[in-house]
């Protein structure tokens, strides 16, 4: 899964959002490394759709202009849940690892040089 | 001077029609939400990525094959609303069949026979398989539910023909119990089984607002062709002097023929305002004339008391004129689409 789809998913499992929410919650998520535009947002709606991970919610007009909002279908929350799965198996291998990790010097990864002090 | 808008619209321009017609005003809405304030251009990283998205857009779609077919998008919907107006037929039928059971047992002696029988309960079998396609297309069997209404519809064809062709033969009103609204009604949902994506495609398009209003408007008409109804009018009564129940009946038939008119005039119009909105929709609306004319016409002769009666209009009629509608609409709709209205509401939307 795609970094953009894995944060829309994300964003809208917090409940049914409109495209700018999208936007603005993707940003908050991933601590503002992610930004999406509005085209690559769409183009990730559209496909994200097809796919049936989520679907149009319900509409407002909010000052003269269409905001429709979007959801997370079960299929969605069921990629969702699939890809955390994985993603902490992946992450919690890498932290087996790096934890047992030697430098050839003796010391252990930077990251885990705290245990090595206690 | 072009404004920040213009700008945005024009690079919308680059998407496929269907998904401008469906997002276009949604991204433009996303656009200028997130624009700097006295921002007057698209920025370039902005302008790339539109043209990024339209393209990615453009090519899925080529290599899927599906999504961007309006026309097959509006089949479903119209094929839905017209099982819609199936079951609130076969709604009626059911809401009915106390009343049917009562005339028939009254007329006969008790036994009625197979004239009486399929006088009174002859389009039974027909509402009944009619709700079984519906229940199987629901539940997502959408290959059988086609063929059952391929049958279905086959074999009403054959019916409405007979019944209409040799009116004089043996059981030729049962056919002609088969030539009305339900005719066309079975025609555009056996299309939309055989030809479109389907009817839970087509719910999804309408979404739940405009699908519960068509649920409504179904079960109001529904409500006021049944039996039950039209008695609440003449109070109920059976009739102790026949001479004052007659005009009373006469009086109550007209009224009848005025509330529905009316009611068939208000369901027309609601479903021009429901489906206006994009043109997928706007589709579903001209196929839906099919239906929606010759039940106009036919409204409009039960309730005006000089003109040809509502029910004389056979098969050949309600073909003509389903088909007048049908064209009429489909007029219509080209002209509000063409480039000329387009520009013309975009003035309009500009100014306000």
């Amino acid at each position: 899964m795609q970094e953009p789809t894995f944060l829309i998913l994300t964003a809208l499992a917090d409940g049914a959002q409109h495209g700018y929410g999208i936007m603005a919650d993707v940003e908050r998520i991933s601590a503002g490394r992610t930004r999406l535009r509005a085209g690559t947002l769409y183009a990730a709606l559209d496909r994200l759709q097809a796919e049936r991970l989520i679907a149009p919610d319900r509409e407002e007009v909010v000052d003269g202009r269409l905001r429709r909002y979007y959801r997370l279908t079960e299929d969605g929350a069921a990629a969702l849940a699939a890809e955390v799965d994985a993603l902490r198996r992946r992450t919690e291998a890498a932290a087996r690892r790096l934890a047992a990790f030697r430098l050839p010097g003796g010391g252990t990864a930077p990251a885990f040089s705290l245990r090595g002090l206690r | 001077m072009s404004t920040l808008e213009d700008r945005y619209r024009r690079l919308l321009a680059c998407y496929p029609a269907a998904h401008r017609e469906a997002h276009g005003e949604e991204m433009l809405d996303v656009l200028l939400s997130a624009a700097r304030p006295g921002q007057t251009r698209p920025s370039i990283a902005d302008t790339a990525d539109l043209l990024l998205g339209a393209a990615r857009i453009r090519l899925r779609r080529a290599a899927s094959g599906t999504g961007a077919s309006p026309r097959r998008d509006a089949l479903a919907i119209t094929g839905l609303l017209a099982a819609l107006l199936l079951m609130a037929e076969a709604a009626r039928f059911a809401v009915d069949v106390p009343t049917l059971i009562g005339a028939a047992t009254a007329q006969g002696n008790g036994t009625i026979g197979i004239y009486g029988l399929l006088y009174f309960f002859g389009t039974g079998p027909y509402w009944l398989a009619w709700t079984v396609i519906a229940v199987l297309a629901w539940r997502g069997r959408r290959r059988r539910a086609a063929t059952a209404a391929c049958a279905v519809t086959t074999a009403q064809i054959a019916f409405a023909v007979y019944g209409t062709a040799l009116p004089d033969h043996s059981y030729a009103y049962l056919g002609r119990d088969f030539a009305g609204t339900s005719l066309p009604l079975a025609l555009l949902a056996t299309a939309s089984l055989a030809a479109s994506p389907g009817p839970r495609r087509g719910a999804r398009l309408l979404g739940r607002a405009r699908l519960a209003g068509a649920a409504t408007v179904a079960a109001a008409l529904l409500a006021l062709h049944t039996y039950p109804a039209f008695s609440l009018l003449t109070g109920g009564q059976t009739g102790v002097d026949p001479r004052a129940s007659m005009d009373r009946l006469i009086d109550a038939a007209q009224t009848m023929g005025e509330l529905r008119a009316a009611g068939a005039l208000v369901a027309a119009v609601l479903a021009a305002a429901a489906l206006a909105r994009d043109r997928t929709s706007r589709r579903a609306f001209v196929l839906l004339a099919l239906v929606g004319a010759p039940a106009l016409v036919n409204a409009a002769g039960e309730a005006l008391p000089d003109s040809v009666p509502g029910t004389a209009m056979l098969l050949p009629g309600s073909l003509m004129v389903g088909t007048a509608g049908l064209v009429i609409t489909g007029l219509c709709v080209r002209l509000v689409e063409s480039p000329a209205g387009t520009r013309a509401r975009r003035r309009v939307r500009s100014s306000a």
